[in-house]
């Protein structure tokens, strides 16, 4: 799946927990501008791991902060 | 001016303001005498004890604090240090023998500490390029041996066990695999699902 294909994808997957409703940019930060705290970053990453039949693992998850960069994880780990 | 130590200042602001409102400072508990396996006296109160280590109810036994005594006037009141280095006390030696013997497997190996026996094994047994599988509400100690291991750590949603299977199936080919699960989880108090 194309970056584009995987970033629509993703943009379905993040809506419930968008909760505030903001405006989503590669940029956006998970902790910062999406305040997901613990227990939303673990549903979030188990729906797109569910969703792309990948493992995004904690060592991984360290790494990304910001959309962009989970789209571009997501990209790479679907081979 | 901001340092090393800045980081801690609102929790100094937040411990000072909640002990000059009469709040008792609960890192500074003081048990002044025991009174038995489950009361002791705490800041001049009489305490029921809730929390400690003595889940066998040992901490008071006859036969255990006679073994004690004479361990003290055998061994000293030190230990031989790293065990590897120079060598292990034939008492612990023989409480390795018991477990293994109690538990019907083939080796045993004892840690001063829960948080050291989780540290110690998991790091080892799972080190870099393996997989560890674990439930999110794992034990901290868990969570840190795991880290210190240096493997991928793939959690998954607590006490579930087909996120548990998904994830294990998508581990690639010929990796190492650790599943940790837990008998009574710490954090809930709640049973794994392991016999499904």
């Amino acid at each position: 799946m194309d970056r584009a294909a995987t970033a629509e994808k993703i943009a379905g997957i993040i809506e419930p927990f968008n909760k505030k409703g903001l405006e989503i940019t590669d940029a956006s930060t998970f902790a910062g501008d999406l305040e997901f705290d613990s227990l939303t970053v673990m549903d979030f990453v188990a729906a797109i791991e569910d969703e792309f039949d990948i493992i995004i693992s904690m060592n991984q998850q360290a790494e990304i902060e910001t959309y962009g960069q989970l789209i571009d994880a997501v990209v790479k780990l679907q081979g | 001016m901001t340092d090393l130590f800045s980081k801690f200042d609102p929790l100094i602001e937040l411990r000072t303001n909640l002990l000059s409102q009469g709040q008792e400072d609960p890192f500074n508990l003081v048990m002044e005498r025991v009174v038995s396996p489950t009361e002791a006296i705490c800041n001049g109160r009489q305490t029921i004890l809730l929390g400690t280590y003595n889940y066998m109810g040992m901490t008071f036994d006859p036969d255990v604090i006679e073994a004690g005594k004479q361990a003290l006037d055998d061994f000293g009141a030190g230990t031989t240090g790293s065990r590897v280095l120079n060598g292990t006390y034939s008492g612990h030696k023989a409480v390795e023998e018991a477990l293994k013997e109690f538990y019907g497997m083939d080796h045993a190996m004892v840690f001063s500490t829960g948080y050291q026996a989780n540290l110690g094994i998991i790091s080892t047994v799972a080190g870099k390029g393996d997989y560890i599988v674990l439930d999110i509400d794992s034990h901290a100690s868990i969570w840190d041996g795991c880290k210190l291991g240096d493997a991928e750590v793939v959690p998954f949603k607590h006490n579930d066990i087909e996120a548990m299977d998904k994830r294990l199936g998508r581990i690639p080919e010929g990796a190492g695999k650790l599943v940790i699960l837990e008998g009574v989880y710490s954090m809930l108090g709640d049973i794994a699902r392991s016999r499904k």
